[in-house]
């Protein structure tokens, strides 16, 4: 569904994208993971087709540039800035962006309702949207992006400054999104976003795809192995790495009758970026 | 058109419902009309000059000159001593003051005379105008009353009379110009004895025709001033407020210059303009949009203060047709510029420093501070580069100058124009950069 070749992108001196290939498939949710300046957001407007990249390619739905109009119908995108108008109500926000795909009268009414059902705003949708809190802006701002009913759906960063319902509310609409079809791509610096949504994860740092695989492909390739912690009474903490864990426990209660306490570090995407770069996901 | 239409809307909507916006772009300009319209109302947009006259002579002759002042419509005249309208005038609360000195009434017209009486006129220096045009009103009034001597031909022979009793007790005369004057006051003697003969036989003689009218003999004192006014009709403004809603409007236009200006940058800043550049519109509607808007904006501000100005004010649309053109120009002119400014930087305190400091410039050179006709020679010529300047002008042709359509062609060329260069330029500096 999306196919990108060789991106390549500079602000000036600085390589923001660096030589980027990737390929989503239709109805995947694909995460791009990386820290704050990993240059994901570079990528997504270059997909989108507004920042022309210096070298390389997009396609879209098989051959479509992503600046033609027709790839631009198929396109949904939430930008990491509330894109909104404080001055306009949430309806009124819709509306404005659905004519330009065509929408008019009575369809138009109903589409905005169904989206605003959909992140949870419909009691709202006569208030202006600068009434509204941060997570509030941030479903309709989501809701912006699906008003035309898209096929590919780009959320950049879509959670950042959001109380944990409003959190939860934009997982269980991306999950929803996802099993209708939809083709997404998210980015996010949280690991656990990707973990929970993400079928397919790209592990992005100084422009360039470090690793891209499933979940637990990158956990299997670059999570390294799981660490037993073992507490026996009145000694130290003790860490072992083990391959089966669940195969290790008879064995390990048998070793240690005065066993207190014993945990599994299973590796996570975490530390997948931390054995590629030697540096931490946040904290950057 | 539907985007345009749709991102013009929006716009419009935003503007209607954002107070600060809409003070500047409408109200504003409507006080700012009422304010200068009231401050300049009057005759032909004059103010009167307030003036103390301190008659020290108390005269016929001082009196007399006392009254044709006070015809004047130019001036009013208030009664204080001298200390008092000195004070005054340094205060400011006056214009001048004028002392008509002792003896004034007693000097004679032909008699020559060491000490001559000297009215004195007290002004602030800064003053330079006015002191030019008091000058001319007390000239004319003084010279008026010589006028009236020299047709009155009792007062004339007792102005002689005078004079010559004066003339030969002068020590400072010869005793031959005192034979030379002598001579002339006799002649006129004799001339205004013959006058005033002629007229009591006039008198005496049957009336008939035209008779009467030869009682007053047809006699003018030097040149007759006739003004006549250039054009087909009037071409003065008929009150002030038909010179300060055009000047409003400007002021309204530049406020939607600064208001789009400023929501274009925000919809950058938000991240609106990358929503709606992936859109499926061409890039260039949005801005294009953005320019209908404020030209729409800035054609309903002329309309609406038009309105108001002729349904409260009675100002007159003696060319209605050409004004419709004139605030379509216009409007479009400014469109365009706003499009330029929006260009001038990223964020929204650059581009509203830059939108202010230009627009201030232009209307100050433009007429929007300092009325077209009260701007030194050098600030006129400048004016003659304000877009501001070919708006008002081009408003007020239609309103009250009856320019023709040649006249009004320039400047609606002018602002054509700059409308277009302001929307190409704008647009281009705008997408440089932005990744096409």
């Amino acid at each position: 569904m999306i196919r990108a070749e060789g991106l390549t992108y500079s602000f000036g001196s600085r390589r923001a994208v660096d030589d980027l290939s990737l390929s989503v498939q239709r109805g995947c949710c694909f995460g791009l993971l990386g820290p704050n300046g990993a240059g994901k957001t570079t990528t997504i407007r270059m997909l989108t087709g507004t920042l022309v990249p210096d070298s390389g390619r997009v396609l879209m739905d098989g051959a479509l540039d992503p600046s033609q109009k027709e790839s631009k119908r198929l396109i949904g995108f939430a930008p990491q800035a509330l894109a909104l108008y404080d001055e306009l109500s949430a309806r009124e926000n819709l509306a404005f962006l659905g004519r330009f795909y065509g929408f008019s009268g009575g369809a138009l009414r109903k589409r905005c309702d169904e989206v605003l059902e959909l992140v949870g705003l419909r009691e709202r949708a006569k208030d202006l949207a600068g009434s509204f809190s941060g997570g509030m802006k941030r479903r309709l701002n989501l809701a912006c992006a699906l008003v035309h009913a898209p096929k590919i759906l780009f959320l950049d960063e879509p959670t950042v400054g959001v109380d944990p319902q409003s959190r939860n509310r934009i997982f269980d609409n991306v999950k929803d999104l996802k099993a209708q079809g939809m083709t997404i791509l998210y980015t996010t610096h949280y690991m656990e976003e990707a973990e929970r949504l993400c079928d397919r994860v790209a592990i992005m740092d100084q422009g360039r795809i470090l690793a891209e695989g499933s979940v637990a492909e990158l956990k299997n390739s670059y999570g390294g192995t799981p660490i037993l912690r073992i507490q026996v009474q009145d000694q130290e903490e003790e860490l072992f790495p083990i391959e089966d864990p669940m195969a290790e426990i008879p064995r390990l209660l048998a070793k240690h009758p005065d066993l207190v306490s014993f945990e599994f570090d299973r590796p996570n995407l975490e530390q997948v970026f931390l054995r590629l770069t030697g540096r931490k996901l946040r904290d950057q | 058109m539907i985007p345009i239409l749709n991102l013009a809307f929006k716009d419009l909507k935003i503007l209607l419902r954002d107070r600060g916006g809409l003070f500047f772009v409408l109200v504003f300009p409507l006080i700012y009309a009422l304010f200068f319209g009231a401050i300049f109302s009057g005759e032909g947009g004059q103010s009167v000059m307030r003036i103390s006259v301190i008659d020290q002579d108390r005269s016929e002759a001082s009196q007399s000159f006392l009254q044709r002042l006070e015809k004047s419509p130019s001036l009013s005249l208030e009664g204080h001593s001298l200390a008092e309208a000195k004070a005054l005038v340094r205060r400011g609360k006056l214009v001048a003051y004028c002392v008509l000195p002792k003896g004034l009434g007693e000097s004679s017209l032909f008699a020559p005379s060491k000490n001559p009486p000297k009215i004195l006129l007290g002004i602030d220096p800064s003053r330079k105008a006015e002191k030019g045009f008091l000058q001319g009103i007390l000239t004319e009034a003084w010279f008026a009353g010589l006028q009236e001597t020299f047709m009155n031909t009792k007062k004339m022979r007792a102005e002689v009379d005078r004079s010559l009793k004066q003339a030969m007790g002068a020590k400072n005369l010869s005793s031959v110009d005192k034979a030379r004057l002598r001579d002339m006051l006799v002649s006129i003697d004799k001339f205004y004895a013959s006058w005033e003969q002629k007229r009591v036989q006039v008198k005496s003689m049957p009336q008939s025709g035209t008779t009467q009218q030869s009682e007053k003999p047809q006699i003018q004192m030097g040149p007759e001033f006739i003004f006549q006014g250039i054009g087909p009709k009037r071409v003065r403004p008929a009150s002030a407020f038909e010179v300060s809603f055009p000047s409003s409007i400007l002021w309204g236009m530049i406020a939607c210059v600064s208001a789009f200006a400023l929501s274009i940058v925000k919809e950058r800043v938000r991240g609106t303009f990358l929503r709606l550049e992936v859109a499926p519109i061409p890039k260039g509607s949005i801005l294009l949009g953005k320019a209908f808007a404020c030209f729409l904006a800035a054609t309903a501000v002329c309309v609406l203060l038009l309105l108001f100005a002729s349904l409260v004010f009675g100002v007159r649309m003696q060319a209605p047709f050409k004004l419709l053109v004139g605030v379509l120009m216009t409007a479009f002119c400014f469109s365009g510029i706003m499009m330029f400014v929006a260009s001038l930087g990223k964020t929204e305190q650059a581009v509203a420093g830059a939108s202010w400091a230009i627009m201030i410039v232009m209307m100050m050179l433009g007429g929007g501070m300092v009325p077209l006709i009260a701007m030194p020679s050098w600030m006129a010529q400048l004016s003659d580069l304000s877009p501001v300047k070919w708006g008002i002008l081009s408003l007020e042709g239609a309103i009250w100058r009856h320019f023709s359509w040649m006249e009004l062609l320039p400047f609606l060329g002018l602002l054509l124009g700059v409308g277009i260069l302001g929307l190409l330029l704008g647009t281009y500096l705008q997408f440089r950069g932005r990744g096409g």
